[in-house]
């Protein structure tokens, strides 16, 4: 997913002014040249500088604004994009209430399947996943990971 | 030193390592899996042991991973990581020649020769160099630090103007949270878990190995077609290749042991400088890239020597020369470490530990890389469809491990849209991690030395380290205008010029 120059520098740019803006805001600290703001508004500076450049350049290269890969015309390809980012966001919401084993298996078994391995192997795999990383980060590191549903057999 | 021997040769750690190098030959041979990825999803595991074998275990997995590299360069023609991409191609004509054997003992061999040199320099110059660094003060550290960020910037391959805004992008990330100098929470959103600073390992994983998971999943020929072949015994002309080309070994080794230890520079770089010099001097550049040994003997060599390399910064000032290092530079922070001349003297035993697990995994190497070979079509023939939603389980462990909240997931995620995104666009990553590990230091020396002098920035040009180094990091940002007027001033020098425009 290739964006013209530009797109980034206007992005950099309104981030640059944003840093600049809420860096003024910081307290001054009595009897300091150099408080809090010094430093992230020296960076916004040039940030901002190196924005315009970019700019400038993709102005002048006359690229297209957006070339998408060849798989952005793959129906397929953007829902195994949108799976990877539903994975980890079911991991954030729902890990807490489902517990580790539930989730971490949902996700390895869905992400299989769609990668095309079959059934049972994916069912076997996902499952030994969600057994091996529990006994190393659970038991062996003592990682809190949350037992969710699984929690009463668990302890 | 005995007591460093001791911390080293005990069992624990002695597996830990053995585990550590198999993870490390196993994620660098798979291709798009690269040695700072394996750093970063090693990590949330040694954050919880002790610090010996955290360091030597990513010491270990490091050098591992990079010779792993060769493996599917020359059976496949794709590198395993970047370190190993400037010779794949020669190397894999080399296999086509019914040669797979001379290329993958040469690249084990001079893996390890070539390691063991960096590690040699690493040993005999850093503790020098510490001595040196004892009297700096914040303003040469400040300087420092800047220096590296510039050599970071500007040995950029692709474009130095992108290399430069992920360095900033970097600097801004570390300054979220509550900084040492100010106690002041900034960028933090009300956000409490921003107040802590946005977590290092959580960063990490999301910048070195999501962005892999992503590329695969929209990749299009999602199998590697394996030429099998039976590999013969690879040691058997190696002693031929030491005579020929031991010239080669010295100038890799040498050449890679410096740009290891440069900022920014990492193993990848090497390989490439090495490559194009090894057919510069070489007497037959002709043979190059019809399946000649020369080049890979000589980029082997330095590829693994940058990992020595890397350190000597990272030890002596606290400076990463590669991404790695910053990672472990992130890691020993955490163990309670902090890297600089003063562990010289406080604590000589950690660093002798770390000095003997880069010897160890050298000489590790061989037994194991010979193995790895032996093992190659099978370990190559892993299908991804299976691994790659595994590294995702992983990642999520990991960035979940290091504060035990779901924040992490939900940082990891985020930089690893962003890192995503950049790569594609010619972005590099690696300024990024700099930037992050760097930043506090860049501003707490600059904020120290300004409450030293009340303001006055002279002590900063004053003192004659500092000023030179100030002199010599001012004329590098300086290069890119200063060097067009030069060759506009004495038309002479254009012609002979690098760039050759």
């Amino acid at each position: 997913m290739r964006f013209n120059d530009a797109v980034f520098g206007v992005v950099l740019l309104a981030l640059a002014i944003f840093i600049w803006t809420m860096a003024a805001g910081f307290p001054k600290q009595i009897g300091m040249t150099y408080g809090p703001a010094f430093f992230p508004q020296v960076l916004s500076v040039l940030l901002g500088g190196s924005a315009v450049l970019l700019i400038y350049r993709g102005f002048r290269s006359g690229e297209a604004i957006l070339q998408a890969g060849p798989w952005a015309r793959d129906p397929r390809r953007w829902l195994g994009l949108a799976l990877v980012f539903g994975a980890l966001l079911f991991y954030t919401d729902l890990s807490n209430l489902l517990g580790f084993h539930i989730t971490v298996f949902l996700i390895g078994f869905v992400l299989m399947l769609y990668l095309g391995v079959r059934l049972w192997l994916a069912l076997v795999v996902a499952l030994a996943a969600a057994a091996v990383l529990w006994l190393l980060f659970a038991r062996l590191l003592l990682v809190p990971l949350p037992g969710g549903l699984l929690a009463p057999i668990l302890w | 030193m005995t007591a460093a021997v001791e911390m080293i040769l005990n069992p624990q750690v002695l597996g830990v390592i053995a585990l550590a190098s198999m993870f490390g030959l196993f994620v660098g041979a798979m291709p798009g899996l690269s040695a700072t990825m394996a750093t970063a999803l090693l990590v949330p595991i040694t954050f919880f042991m002790q610090p010996a074998p955290a360091i030597g275990a990513i010491v270990t997995c490091t050098a591992m991973a990079i010779f792993a590299g060769d493996i599917p360069g020359a059976l496949l023609r794709i590198p395993g990581t970047p370190a190993s991409a400037a010779y794949a191609d020669e190397a894999y004509r080399m296999t086509q020649k019914g040669l797979s054997e001379v290329a993958l003992g040469a690249g084990l061999l001079f893996s390890m020769l070539g390691g063991l040199v960096g590690v040699t320099i690493l040993i005999l110059g850093a503790p020098v160099l510490a001595e040196f660094a004892l009297n700096f003060s914040s303003f040469e550290y400040f300087w420092l630090a800047l220096l590296g960020l510039t050599c970071a910037v500007f040995i950029t391959p692709q474009s130095q103007l992108k290399g430069l805004v992920a360095l900033i992008l970097g600097l801004l990330i570390s300054c979220i949270g509550i900084g040492s100098t100010s106690g002041y929470a900034r960028f933090t959103f009300d956000n409490v878990e921003l107040t802590g600073g946005v977590p290092l390992i959580p960063a990490l994983i999301g910048m070195f190995a999501l962005p892999e998971v992503i590329r695969y999943v929209l990749s299009e020929d999602r199998n590697l077609r394996i030429t099998q072949n039976r590999i013969g015994n690879i040691f058997a002309q190696q002693s031929r290749m030491l005579r020929l080309y031991w010239r080669s070994l010295i100038r890799g080794s040498l050449l890679g042991t410096t740009v290891g230890a440069m900022p920014g520079a990492g193993a990848d770089i090497a390989a490439w400088i090495s490559y194009a010099l090894s057919r510069k001097f070489s007497r037959t550049p002709e043979k190059f890239g019809t399946g000649h040994p020369e080049g890979i003997v000589e980029a082997s060599s330095s590829n693994n020597a940058a990992l020595g390399g890397a350190w000597i910064p990272a030890l002596v000032f606290g400076i990463p020369g590669d991404s790695i290092t910053a990672i472990a530079i992130g890691v020993m922070f955490m163990k309670g470490l902090t890297p600089g001349p003063m562990i010289f003297l406080n604590d000589p035993q950690m660093l002798y530990a770390v000095f003997i697990c880069f010897v160890l995994a050298n000489l590790l190497l061989l037994p194991f890389g010979w193995v790895a070979i032996k093992l190659a079509g099978r370990l190559l023939s892993v299908p991804r469809p299976i691994l790659m939603p595994l590294i995702l389980l992983f990642c999520i462990v990991g960035a979940f491990a290091s504060n035990n909240t779901v924040f992490g997931v939900t940082i990891m995620l985020a930089l690893g849209m962003i890192a995503y995104l950049m790569e594609e666009n010619a972005f590099p990553v690696a300024p990024i991690i700099l930037g992050i590990v760097l930043g506090p230091m860049l501003e707490e020396n600059f904020i120290n030395s300004m409450q030293k002098t009340q303001g006055d920035l002279i002590g900063f040009i004053g003192r004659p380290i500092a000023g030179t180094l100030g002199v010599l990091t001012i004329l590098i940002w300086l290069a890119p205008i200063l060097l067009p007027l030069a060759r506009k001033a004495f038309p002479a020098m254009a012609g002979r010029s690098v760039t050759g425009e």
